[in-house]
């Protein structure tokens, strides 16, 4: 018998929230493969938790994906299950969170309010609902039972919507935003290689680039001249490259450095590109 | 507890931090190479046998039903006891015997016997003075999780002999509760000993919205503190970075931030005392 997958991705840290949930899961769906996205997500980022997920989930098998970043706990927000058109079930608070890997595992086909108690732990808190209802619905899910008996349906129109940040194509510019920062302090920004040829020309290694991040937030303008690159190692140990990553989106780095660190720059920061 | 059809579920708690969990893994998947082990948490702070009993008590209920492994044990290699606790709900814990067990078995339905980790023949061949987690625990969890029965652990010992912890109290006074902090939690959430209804016995009833003073006397070094907040039922009820007193999710009274950190903010740790009132 072939084993449910179920992936799991929170902000909940190293201690030993993850694993509880863990348990639910395996008490009910004892034979799930669980996958552990990341517990790292920082605390209350619902677009950082929404572009990890975005960013793993294509490499996941098809499954049930458990995501729990989730300010709003306990409040009025709904709790929800999404079916793709990939096959998949991503379940979680209806704040954002879900919905960009909703879009690339081909678009959410329908969406329901989780809210059949029977799928859920007999006591409910305001405040672990990852523990509660989440992990829970997550595994009946992945141990079969129907996608229509999680609860009521909901049009797709009214879920709460998280759009990142696309670049705009100028005429020798490209102007976009840093999407994300990773543990190493690479910068990913929003857009693609294509993006970036149809605003300055082909791109070849070496081309030596502008990056100008224009004052923002009472942080100065910062500006760096950065080679095209394929890969860090192609530029001395300690200075900036700027390269297609292995996502296929923009994004800067420091061979063997931090980014984010040398530059001073954070998510959501505005980034021009142009040729130097 | 092992059959043809299920695998064996060991979960697994420490404070080993990242690199021994995988040693006593390895050594647990020689006895049982099917098990299904749960790692709970390996970063419970160091030595703090409290930490660890709050840990296994807020995970153990909602672990399937297994052979739990949980290894605090500042008294390594000393005379201390090593045990195998058979509970209610039919789980075997194993570990120390310092008091780290005592209150998740309770949870689970209360020790119904107890057996000292004596036989050689289910340790590592080689004991270590300074690392039972590899060499008797996670041998003897595994042994268990396949099917070994827990009287041929060693001799059986009396319940009432077993190490408990000291378990702090609140004190229902007229119009205070006098309690203290038992966990700081990993979003800097301040859990005090003592229930909600125990507060409601100080101070009567506590609805949403209703504002509450919490006194923490000078202690450790650190000055007297008084926080002002609101009794809530969530989080997202208040506005960002404000405080709020609410029940957690294991039914005690918890300050915590708004999408903040209290613990650091008041620079709260465990042990503090601390004087609830009325605004």
């Amino acid at each position: 018998m072939k084993r449910p997958v179920i992936t799991f991705l929170t902000d909940f840290g190293p201690e030993s929230a993850p694993a509880i949930c863990r348990g639910v899961m395996l008490s009910i769906a004892r034979d799930a493969q669980i996958v552990d996205i990341s517990h790292s997500v920082r605390k209350y980022a619902i677009r950082d938790g929404a572009y990890l997920l975005w960013t793993a989930v294509q490499w996941m098998p098809v499954g049930v994906h458990v995501v729990v970043v989730d300010p709003g706990v306990g409040t009025d927000r709904h709790g929800i299950a999404i079916r793709t058109a990939r096959g998949d079930v991503l379940v979680g608070p209806d704040n954002g969170v879900l919905m960009p890997a909703a879009a690339i595992l081909g678009g959410a086909t329908e969406a329901r309010i989780l809210e059949n108690r029977d799928l859920m732990l007999a006591t409910l808190t305001s405040t672990f609902h990852g523990r509660d209802i989440f992990a829970p619905v997550g595994a009946h899910l992945a141990a079969g039972r129907p996608f229509e008996s999680v609860g009521r349906t909901i049009d797709l129109d009214e879920l709460v919507p998280l759009d990142f940040p696309t670049p705009v194509v100028g005429h020798g510019v490209l102007e976009t935003t840093v999407l994300f920062v990773d543990s190493f302090g690479n910068v990913r920004l929003a857009g693609f290689p294509a993006n970036l040829e149809a605003a300055i020309g082909p791109l070849v290694s070496g081309r030596s680039l502008l990056l100008e991040f224009p004052a923002h937030d009472g942080t100065a303008m910062v500006e760096a001249t950065v080679p095209w690159s394929r890969t860090f190692g192609e530029r001395p140990i300690g200075t900036l490259l700027i390269y297609p990553n292995s996502f296929g989106h923009l994004a800067i780095a420091v061979n063997q450095g931090s980014a984010a660190d040398l530059l001073g720059v954070e998510i959501e920061r505005p980034i021009r590109i142009r040729p130097a | 507890m092992s059959s043809a059809m299920t695998r064996p579920v060991i979960t697994f708690a420490t404070d080993f931090g990242p690199a021994a969990p995988a040693v006593c893994r390895g050594v647990m998947y020689q006895i049982a190479p099917d098990a299904l082990i749960i790692d709970i948490n390996h970063q419970i702070p160091r030595f703090s046998i409290r930490d660890g009993a709050a840990t296994l008590v807020f995970a153990l209920p909602h672990m399937p039903i297994g052979v739990h492994v949980a290894v605090v044990d500042p008294g390594v290699g000393t005379e201390r006891l090593g045990v195998a606790l058979e509970v209610g709900r039919g789980d075997i814990l194993v570990g120390p015997d310092n008091g780290l067990l005592m209150s998740a078995a309770e949870k689970l339905g209360g020790v119904v016997r107890a057996h000292a980790l004596e036989n050689a023949a289910l340790m590592r061949p080689v004991v270590t003075s300074s690392f039972h987690g590899r060499d008797i625990f996670a041998p003897m969890a595994a042994h268990l999780a396949m099917g070994t029965p827990i009287t041929s652990v060693g001799r059986e010992v009396d319940i009432e002999a077993l190490v408990r912890l000291a378990r702090p109290q609140a004190r229902i006074r007229d119009g205070v509760l006098e309690t203290e902090i038992v966990q700081v939690m990993i979003y800097g959430n301040v859990t005090f000993a003592g229930s909600p209804a125990d507060l409601e016995s100080a101070i009567g009833a506590l609805e949403p919205g209703r504002q509450v003073v919490l006194e923490f006397p000078a202690h450790a070094g650190e000055p007297a503190i008084t926080e002002s907040t609101i009794w809530e039922r969530t989080f997202g009820r208040v506005p960002l970075g404000a405080s709020l007193l609410m029940e957690d999710s294991e039914g005690q009274l918890s300050l915590a931030d708004n999408q903040g950190n209290a613990a650091q903010r008041l620079h709260l740790s465990v042990d503090r005392p601390v004087r609830v009132r009325p605004a």
